[in-house]
């Protein structure tokens, strides 16, 4: 600092000035994420708050604040336009299109970290491919394949719709998290006389155990969030909460809080599993996307 | 015996994907050879024309129209959306008090199925009706015909998405933010760099990768955007907001059933999703890593 060049008065104490600037910067840094996180979360809380009211409180103008809370409305929301049966539905499907993507996908994952074949890059590559593919390239000739075999509009017919997009996502996770074990715990284990089977199911599956819960959550949420694949292939004997929920605006006057009620209904295990299981949501989209 | 156990883990996946995804894609890229309209009781047997579809797609103005709003519709999302995604990523970093909260609120929408989505904004942005419009009259600020505008309804569903998938982009850039060595940026800032320059000169650089992995992931999710369009504004006004899956959508199983037409146009759709891909595959594969 002796050098001839003119100091400015305000860098004489370098010190104080940073830490009141870095306590301004912090102090803005929370109001504006205050703002920004209230203007994420301000679109569900008014939905929320409209399934609580009557219609005309809901479409009254300016809005209303104070209100009697209709508990009722999500009562006639689960009983009307097949809501109800759909929730269910799709509950199943999402169990079971679950339980395949992950008993096929763990297998192919493990594969896919530890074995180096040009078949398997292929395949790899192959998956990736599907993956960035646009829906309807699959729904228009699934739709007519699904009724020539019967399967359209049945809960089968849709389970294994879904493995196309997250069958892929799984095994590209699963893979990614085996890679992060070292080889040296299979190759121990094996030496011990262990079957590759044996590997898998007790060095394995209880190390990633947190990359099987990312993909078992974001697989499971894929299935509830997804639009396209229902309204190609389902209709009135399996009904789906994307397309019930649809069904709601379709026709002439609707019922608005109904509709809403029947919306948060459906956001319901997305949200548990928001609230019980964020750390390994968060993760499996990170770990999903940047390891490429 | 090892040799076959790649092989046995595999097969089921393989075999599942090819009975669901290669075997109709196939089917359907075949189909979009033949005059196939079940609309006119073709719905048993079909006619091969050959490139007759597509020479017919290259003139159709409905189809090109789709493809443009699509990618006008992914422009501004991606753009959006990575700007907005990169403020907040940078102020979470700056680990303010209630950080974990902050990043749940802006990641929560993330949960919102698409068509519950569509529901609330086409609700929320009801030029009569809706909240929003009401809260911009009291601001005094113009109230827009958010759906009904022909050249705003595009932003208004890019704004929608934002709000909607911008969550992921952050969760991308802070692993990034999180992987920048501390002592690079205690370097810099011991030599007495701001912080706007630090940003530039150091973080920014950094984040590349992951900015360009941010991209990727965004552009191809937009370029397949369906639900908001459907739910919100049916492809409307006079197609301004018809994208390109919903147009093909309906060409098919949604109104038309003219099925041969409508592989035709899913084909060529999903080329030239898998040419922007590939591009930017191209342009990953130059950039250094790190």
């Amino acid at each position: 600092m002796n050098d001839a060049r003119v100091v400015p008065r305000w860098e004489l104490h370098p010190k104080s000035q940073a830490t009141t600037r870095g306590l301004v910067g912090k102090y803005a840094s929370f109001v504006t994420l205050s703002i920004v996180s209230a203007v994420f979360l301000a679109p569900v809380i008014w939905m929320a708050l409209t399934a609580l009211k009557t219609q005309r409180e809901a479409l009254a103008l300016p809005p209303v604040w104070i209100f009697e809370p209709q508990w009722a409305n999500f009562i006639r929301a689960w009983e009307s336009n097949d809501f109800g049966r759909s929730f269910l539905i799709t509950t199943s499907v999402s169990i079971f299109s679950v339980i395949l993507t992950m008993a096929l996908s763990i297998p192919a994952g493990y594969v896919l970290a530890r074995y180096r074949r040009t078949w398997l890059s292929m395949f790899e590559v192959g998956m990736l491919v599907i993956r960035m593919l646009p829906e309807i390239l699959f729904m228009l000739p699934l739709y007519s394949i699904f009724q020539m075999t019967g399967l359209f509009d049945t809960q089968l017919g849709i389970v294994l719709a879904f493995q196309i997009f997250n069958l892929p996502y799984s095994s590209w996770l699963i893979r990614q998290f085996v890679a992060e074990v070292p080889v040296e715990l299979d190759e121990a284990a094996l030496l011990d006389g262990a079957s590759v089977w044996q590997v898998l199911w007790h060095v394995i599956i209880p190390t990633i155990r947190p990359g099987i819960v990312a993909a078992t959550i974001l697989s499971f949420i894929a299935v509830w969030t997804n639009l396209l694949l229902p309204l190609a292939l389902t209709y009135n004997a399996t009904p789906m909460v994307a397309t019930t929920i649809a069904n709601f605006k379709g026709y002439g006057s609707f019922d608005w809080p109904i509709m809403a009620a029947a919306a948060i209904i459906s956001l319901a295990p997305q949200f548990l599993f928001f609230l019980f299981a964020q750390k390994y949501i968060v993760k499996g989209l990170t770990l999903g996307a940047v390891k490429g | 015996m090892k040799r076959t156990v790649p092989v046995l883990f595999i097969l089921p996946s393989l075999l599942v994907l090819l009975a669901v995804a290669l075997y109709p894609a196939s089917f359907g890229i075949w189909a979009g050879f033949h005059q196939w309209n079940w609309a006119i009781g073709q719905a048993d047997h079909w006619v091969f024309i050959g490139f007759g579809n597509y020479v017919q797609l290259l003139g159709d103005r409905a189809f090109w129209n789709a493809i443009e709003v699509t990618l006008l519709f992914t422009l501004l999302a991606v753009v959006l959306e990575l700007a907005v995604g990169l403020g907040i990523a940078l102020l979470l970093w700056n680990n303010v008090q209630g950080s974990w909260f902050f990043r749940s609120a802006v990641v929560f929408p993330l949960m919102v199925s698409d068509i519950v989505a569509a529901v609330i904004f086409s609700t929320l942005l009801d030029p009569s009706l809706g909240t929003i419009n009401y809260f911009l009259g009291t601001l005094h600020l113009p109230q827009p015909n958010w759906v009904g505008n022909t050249h705003l309804v595009i932003l208004t569903l890019s704004l929608v998405d934002t709000w909607w998938q911008t969550g992921n982009i952050i969760l991308i850039l802070l692993a990034g933010l999180t992987s920048i060595p501390q002592d690079r940026m205690d370097m810099a800032s011991i030599d007495g760099a701001s912080g706007w320059k630090m940003l530039w000169y150091i973080t920014l650089p950094s984040l590349k990768p992951f900015i360009l992995v941010a991209l990727v992931f965004r552009t191809i999710d937009a370029l397949r955007v369906f639900a908001l369009a459907w739910a919100i504004t049916k492809g409307g006004p006079q197609r301004a907001s018809e994208v390109a899956q919903l147009y093909i959508f309906n060409l098919g199983i949604g109104q038309y059933f003219n099925m041969g037409y409508a592989s035709a146009a899913a084909t060529l759709f999903a080329l030239l999703v898998g040419l922007i891909s590939g591009i930017y595959l191209m342009m990953m594969r130059r950039a250094p890593h790190e």
